[in-house]
Parts: structure tokens; C-alpha cells; sequence
């Protein structure tokens, strides 16, 4: 027999075998198993910025600034109103948690009515739009909650280097690797106007960023500092602060440009230490809380509640390590909607190539 | 080949309307990788759908740019042969014990596998994945962990045995 009539001989004869359409059954197994975690390379790119990032980065220094700042004159804001403050900043942090927990529930309740399988979700989830702004915050928040509670701060008023008070502290980034960051500053009162203004420079590694502020004597409330990159793109913050919360208004102006707006909490409760962060405008809408969790044998990772309302809700989680595989650390960002199928992206955590300084969370692959 | 690849793509998204097509399409190539090491034609079915059911569970470890038929192939293989190592196990159990009769088999009565029959398992095997299957012999190395020069020396062996035997099944 030829070779050739063989092998045709072979493949006629395999198709003479009769093999059952199982199609259905195989798909109605298929149904009833548990969704499987579909992995998705991200949809977009994100670049912000440059001078946009480097302002984010300062941000969290001087978030930490703000946090143990104790002015040492009487003629410095103190608080007037504990009880008020507290009573708002309770307010403030309660009903973003009371969020969280409500949608959980209620995307409970929508999970179960779906089973397992949720195929055909037409629209993007709500948090694909804010992922990209959420993570510009990350290496913030990798510093605000891994440090200690203090910064290990030091308060300095001898060094006479033009500057009458010298603040060194460090933070903590979730590798436990540390940032030494310097504020000098002078500080102005204006007793006729009970006004008071600081103007300093902040240096983080081999870089000084010029910080200037001022606010009310008697009100802490209207205190603000502004970073600024130039004299068109800065962030000013404004702060309440008390024994129980800490709460800060951000707000980022690019090219002139108020282009955010959003509100940060730092709050310790049962050795945990949480932040929320509520976005009131730009890119952004949703209500975020990050916390850091020690999982034995994977380290440091941080876990974010969300919960994010437009003309729909959506509520999830969001965990993010950092992968240091490779020359450059990345975040790894596992996003679980509720209801619809997790994704993950990567982001650019930037702290190889700062000489010390915070990473530019979030800055573009 | 793009059909199918058009049809793994909408598979991924959990788009399941032309699976019956991905079935029809690729159904020999699971079946006679099984076949071939599970002799049972109704077990071959079960691990039919099993394969299938893996496929589709860890469809997005799949990648856009490899042979599916190969891929199914290697999913049906292996589950085929953990499927007759523990048959295998159940049946030496069986036998120690003498409480049970060991599991009868149900023998394929098709030409097809009275040609095959002629051949060992490994020349079975890769005769199945280049003719019936139509995967090249790159492809088939990997599949039974062997270098492709031994694939093409297994491979030719086996046809010309086949010739030389064509009187058995002509």
C-alpha cells in the first residue's frame, strides 16, 4: 500500500467513528463552576504629568508634616472646638464606612440572584475609570500607613541655617524601606490680621521642593500648605487635626487648573490604622479606604475598599503588592468589583530612580 | 484556523454561543488523544467533557497565538493518563483483595482502532496526533516529551510497519 493511500486510509476511517455531541453537557458544567478569576492586561495606559507627579510625591511628606505638627508658640493655631472636629470627623469616617458595608451587602444580594457565572457584563466597572487616579495615591499611602505612628520625628530650633525650625522625620514604604525627609521653615505671625504664614523648603533625598503656608491663629481649620512645582501647578492642603482624626483637604491644580479635589482621613482604631480617601471632584468620584495587611510568606500588601456612585453604584476591593521582580518595583493590582469579573493591572511605582524620594505612585507604564 | 481563533477570543470573554462549533471543529483531536490511552469509549467521553470543562475554566492560561488543537490535545493526553494510571491502581487493588471484579472495558469495534492496534502505544499515539490530528511534529515532540528527531524516527517506523501490515486490515 502507498504511504499516501495509508494516511488517507487512517483519516477516513477516524472519521467514521462516531463521537457524541456533548457540547451542552460541557457547558452546563461549565456553568456550575465557581468564577474563575479572569487576569486582563490593562486597557489603558496611564501617564500623568511629570510635574504632576513629582508635586504628588511631596504630598505625602507634608501629609506627615501636618500629622504630628505641633506649633510650638502660643500664638500658633490651636483647637478650639475638639468636640466639633471630632464630632465631623467621625461623622466623615463613619458614613464612608457605612458605604462600604451597605454596598457589600447589597452586591450580595445581586451576586447570589446571578449564581456563579456571570457572563455578558456590557459595561466597564465604574472603578476602571478611577483606577488610574486611585493609583497616583499609592505610594502615599504606602508611607502613611506603614510608618510609624510618629514619623520617629525630631524637632530641631538650634540650627541656625537661616531657618528658625528644622522637622526631620522618615516614612515607611510597604517594603519597610525608609525616607528621610528634612522641612525647614520660618514662621511669620501677622498678630493684627491673626494670621500667621510659613514659607520653607522640604528636602527628600537629593531634592528641595519649596513649601509655603499660612492660616488662621485662632482657626486651624483654614490652615494651608501649598508644594509647589511652579507658580501654575501646586497642591494645597488644608487640614483639621485632632487626637482622634486627622483630616486634610487635597486639592491639585495643574497649568492653572483645579483638576481634583478630594478628602483624606487618617484614622488608628484596634492597632489598625486605616485612610480614607473621598474623592469630591476631577477624574474621580469614588470613596476609598486603604489599609496594610502582613500576610505570612507574601509581606506587606495593602487592602482598599471602594465604593464609587454615579448614575449606578459599585462597591469592591482592590489589593495591591509590589512586585520587585525585575529592575524596577511595580505595583500588581488585583481589582474585585462586586458582581463582575476581578481584573488586575500593573503600575510603575518609581522608586528606583529617586535617590530616596517617595515613589510617583501610579506613574505611567 | 482564524474561525477558531476568532471563536477561543469570544470563548475567553465567556461568550459561549459558537462553542457548539469549537466542539465540531476540534472534537476528533480530544477524542482520539483520549482514545488512544483510555480504550473505553464511554470513559473516553467523560474525559471529553473533562477536557473541555479544563479548557474553558483556564481558558485565559491559553495563548492567542498557539495551536488549539495541540493545546486540547495536551489537556486530553494528560487527563487520559491519570485517568488509566488510577484505573490501573484500582484494578491491582482490586485484584489483591479479590472482592471485585475489575472494571470491564469497553473495546472501540471501529476500523480505525484495528489499524492503530497494530502499532505500540507510542507509535499509536504519534501516528494519531499527525494524521488524525493534524499536528506537525514540533508541535507532537512536546505533547510526548520526546525529541523531534525520535518523533520522526517513532513516526516513520510506525507507517512503515502499517505497509507492510496493510493485508491485516485491507
Amino acid at each position: 500500500m502507498k504511504r499516501k493511500t495509508l494516511l488517507q486510509l487512517i483519516k477516513t476511517k477516524s472519521q467514521e467513528v462516531e463521537i457524541k455531541d456533548l457540547s451542552q453537557s460541557i457547558l452546563d458544567k461549565v456553568r456550575l463552576l465557581p468564577q474563575a478569576e479572569v487576569i486582563t492586561a490593562p486597557k489603558k495606559r496611564f501617564s500623568y504629568k511629570p510635574v504632576f507627579a513629582m508635586t504628588l510625591s511631596v504630598m505625602t511628606a507634608t501629609l506627615a508634616f501636618f500629622i504630628f505638627y505641633q506649633p510650638g508658640s502660643t500664638q500658633v493655631p490651636i483647637i478650639e472646638d475638639v468636640n466639633q472636629v471630632m464630632a465631623v470627623s467621625l461623622v466623615s469616617a463613619a458614613s464612608l464606612v457605612d458605604y462600604t458595608d451597605e454596598t457589600i451587602a447589597d452586591n450580595d444580594s445581586v451576586n447570589m440572584a446571578l449564581g456563579y457565572f456571570t457572563l455578558d457584563v456590557a459595561e466597564q466597572p465604574l472603578i476602571d475609570n478611577e483606577i488610574d487616579t486611585v493609583s497616583q495615591y499609592l505610594g502615599m499611602m504606602e508611607r502613611l500607613l506603614n510608618s510609624d505612628e510618629n514619623f520617629d520625628y525630631e524637632f530641631d530650633t538650634t540650627d541656625p541655617n537661616g531657618f528658625a525650625h528644622h522637622l526631620s522625620f522618615k516614612t515607611k514604604d510597604l517594603l519597610d524601606q525608609e525616607t528621610n525627609y528634612t522641612f525647614n521653615y520660618n514662621q511669620i505671625n501677622v498678630a493684627k490680621d491673626n494670621l500667621y504664614t510659613i514659607e520653607g523648603s522640604l528636602i527628600i533625598g537629593d531634592q528641595t521642593y519649596t513649601i509655603t503656608g499660612q492660616g488662621d491663629i485662632k482657626n486651624p481649620k483654614i490652615f494651608q500648605l501649598r508644594i509647589l512645582s511652579d507658580e501654575h501647578n501646586y497642591i494645597d492642603i488644608k487640614y483639621e487635626i485632632s487626637s482622634l482624626v486627622n483630616r486634610y483637604q487635597i486639592n491639585v491644580t495643574e497649568n492653572d487648573m483645579l483638576i481634583q479635589t478630594a478628602n483624606l482621613a487618617v484614622k488608628q482604631e484596634n492597632n489598625q490604622r486605616s485612610v480614607y480617601l473621598d474623592f469630591v471632584s476631577g477624574n474621580a468620584t469614588g470613596s476609598y479606604m486603604f489599609q496594610v495587611e502582613n500576610i505570612i510568606g507574601q509581606g506587606k500588601q495593602m487592602k482598599i475598599s471602594y465604593y464609587i456612585s454615579k448614575t449606578t453604584s459599585e462597591s469592591g476591593q482592590i489589593e495591591v503588592q509590589v512586585d520587585q521582580t525585575g529592575a524596577d518595583a511595580r505595583y500588581t493590582i488585583t481589582v474585585e468589583p462586586k458582581g463582575r469579573e476581578p481584573f488586575v493591572v500593573e503600575r510603575g511605582r518609581g522608586t528606583n530612580d529617586t535617590n530616596g524620594r517617595p515613589g510617583k505612585g501610579g506613574s505611567g507604564v | 484556523m482564524d474561525n477558531i481563533h476568532v471563536i477561543i477570543e469570544e470563548l475567553k470573554k465567556r461568550d459561549y454561543s459558537s462553542f457548539d462549533t469549537f466542539y465540531d471543529l476540534t472534537k476528533n483531536q480530544v477524542f482520539y488523544a483520549i482514545i488512544n490511552i483510555i480504550k473505553d469509549h464511554s470513559l473516553a467521553e467523560d474525559l471529553m467533557q473533562d477536557t473541555y470543562v479544563k479548557f474553558l475554566e483556564k481558558i485565559n492560561d491559553y495563548k492567542s497565538n498557539s495551536n488549539p488543537y495541540a493545546y486540547l490535545s495536551t489537556i486530553g493526553r494528560n487527563l487520559a493518563i491519570n485517568m488509566y494510571n488510577k484505573r490501573k491502581r484500582e484494578i491491582v487493588s482490586e485484584e489483591i483483595f479479590e472482592t471485585i471484579a475489575a472494571p470491564e472495558v469497553e473495546e472501540p469495534n471501529d476500523e480505525i482502532f484495528k489499524i492503530l492496534d497494530l502499532l505500540d502505544p507510542i507509535e499509536k499515539e504519534i501516528v494519531t496526533l499527525h494524521v488524525i490530528n493534524d499536528l506537525k511534529f514540533r508541535e507532537i515532540a512536546p505533547i510526548v516529551d520526546k525529541p523531534l528527531g525520535t518523533v520522526l524516527w517513532i513516526y516513520n517506523k510506525a507507517i512503515k510497519k502499517l505497509r507492510e501490515r496493510a493485508d491485516d486490515f485491507i
